[in-house]
């Protein structure tokens, strides 16, 4: 092959990579956010519901919504979700979800992260379990690979401080 | 409600129950999330790649939460009548968020009178009452967030009312902001909405926060008027005389010439209700009386006796200017009288 041929060859194996990064595989997030409230029903019993954020004050509940959407059209692995707890607020305990997903907590701003009975923070020399009100971190390992075309959602609750 | 709240816990319940700094993330706070994901492309061994979602975005509105709390515990002695009767009460914002509080006063039924209601003031920062330096309230002052005002609660009790009756009045702090809204929200219920009625919001965008209604949005006191007027009454009677003429200074004529001992009581009697607190009794005797025994004398208190000496209980005689001091301390209306006697000499 002539010079000027494997040059072209070399551009053109250069460039398809490029062009095929935005081809295959997109994933998209989306952060939707309510208002968590608890109506009473019948029996003295009350039900969650998830609303509109209006009015939202000191001590009340925000649900967040994370949507991630593969638009692209190949597979996309080894999903991970991250989400810091907003400043102002606590995280609610137990109320991450995430079907199909490993749901792991971070107290040392994201550095590192486990399940809540591996988490412990420092406190006057002591070694302590951490509890929802030292997590500043959420994340989600997802199971499985999103196909082309595929939505998947996970959520949390927070309390406004 | 006549029911009266014990200011400590009131205080403390309605305070240090909220989460942080007292009273919450401030109004027009912004609360942003912005999440990631990571994800790879082309099988093991591909890249990694990062993507952001757009912030969701929360500006904290504005709550309203007041507490007004008092140091009268109890019922409140007055006189029948009295002008001026004050009450001293703290109205502490408990909201995230400025605002001014409207303070009503009103007389409360069942009880056996009313009073006037006057002028309340607000403090000019002394914790003093004084009528021309503290100024009229004017229902307007903004009292930041976890801050509070000190106000005065002035009454004129009516005459001829009798010891033991009471007036109720109940004294309510309201949020002005609801007062204000247009149509006026005078009965505001917590979760109830005053659009853009709230502190600006952080987010750039030039518009106020809501203001919403909290489980303490007003916050009222009861007080009890008791009229409690209490009396000190002393009565000075002269005693046995004795002449010092007879054998072993006994008496012979019981006149009071040069020389004579006479004998003093002072009665002292507290009627009306409650406690009459340092009470001192002072009797400046004249020239021509002195105590018997002089600074080494004696004054019985309730038949006890006492040294003339000051200092080692209570009840002393000064032979320069003459004066015998009984301090009786705290006596209960309603109790037996407390009686003093003494013996001076005629110079």
């Amino acid at each position: 092959m002539s010079f000027n041929e494997s040059v072209k060859k070399a551009l053109l194996l250069m460039v398809l990579p490029a062009i095929s990064f935005n081809a295959f595989a997109q994933v998209e997030l989306k952060t939707e956010m309510y208002k968590v409230i608890e109506v009473p029903i019948e029996n003295g019993a009350s039900k969650i519901e998830w609303i509109q954020p209006n009015s939202i004050t000191p001590g009340d509940r925000v649900g967040y919504r994370l949507i991630v959407e593969n638009k692209g059209d190949k597979p996309a692995g080894n999903i991970v979700l991250n989400n810091p707890v907003p400043e102002n607020t606590l995280y609610v305990d137990g109320s991450a979800r995430g079907a199909n997903s490993s749901i792991v907590f971070s107290v040392d701003q994201g550095k590192t992260f486990a399940k809540p009975e591996n988490l412990f923070i420092q406190k006057d020399g002591k070694k302590l379990q951490a509890t929802a009100k030292d997590y500043s971190n959420i994340r989600w390992i997802l199971n499985s690979a999103l196909k082309a075309g595929e939505k998947g959602s996970v959520q949390y609750v927070v309390q406004v401080k | 409600m006549n029911k009266l709240i014990s200011w400590t816990s009131l205080l403390l319940a309605s305070l240090f129950a909220m989460q942080s700094h007292g009273a919450g993330t401030s109004a027009g706070t912004t609360i942003s999330n912005t999440a990631s994901v990571s994800y790879e492309v082309g099988g093991a061994g591909g890249t990694t790649i990062t993507n952001e979602s757009d912030p969701a975005i929360i500006v904290v509105q504005e709550l309203i939460n007041v507490v007004i709390s008092s140091q009268n515990t109890g019922n409140v002695s007055v006189s029948s009548p009295d002008t001026e009767v004050v009450l001293k009460f703290q109205i502490s914002n408990t909201g995230n968020g400025d605002e001014a509080f409207i303070v009503q006063q009103v007389n409360l039924s069942d009880d056996d009178f009313d009073v006037s209601l006057s002028t309340i003031y607000l403090d000019d920062g002394d914790e003093e009452f004084n009528s021309t330096l503290d100024t009229t309230y004017d229902n307007a002052t903004s009292i930041p967030s976890g801050e509070s005002i000190t106000i005065w609660v002035t009454s004129d009790i009516p005459g001829s009312r009798e010891n033991n009756q009471t007036a109720n009045i109940q004294v309510s702090a309201l949020s002005k902001t609801f007062n204000d809204d247009s149509p006026s929200q005078t009965n505001p219920q917590p979760g109830d909405v005053v659009t853009s009625g709230g502190d600006p919001a952080d987010d750039g965008s030039n518009t106020n926060t809501d203001a919403v209604y909290g489980r303490s949005g007003a916050a009222i006191w009861s007080a009890t008027f008791l009229v409690s007027a209490i009396e000190v009454g002393i009565v000075k009677a002269i005693g046995e005389i004795n002449d010092n003429l007879g054998l072993n200074n006994t008496n012979v004529s019981g006149k009071p010439i040069p020389g004579a001992d006479v004998e003093y009581s002072l009665t002292i009697t507290v009627t009306g209700t409650g406690d009459a607190t340092n009470v001192t009794v002072t009797d400046s005797l004249p020239s021509e009386l002195t105590l018997k025994g002089g600074s080494n004398g004696s004054i019985f208190v309730n038949g006890v006796e006492r040294t003339a000496a000051s200092g080692d209980d209570n009840a002393s005689y000064d032979a320069n200017t003459d004066t015998i001091t009984v301090e009786l301390g705290t006596i209960t209306a309603g109790g037996s009288d407390s009686i003093i006697t003494f013996t001076t000499v005629i110079q």
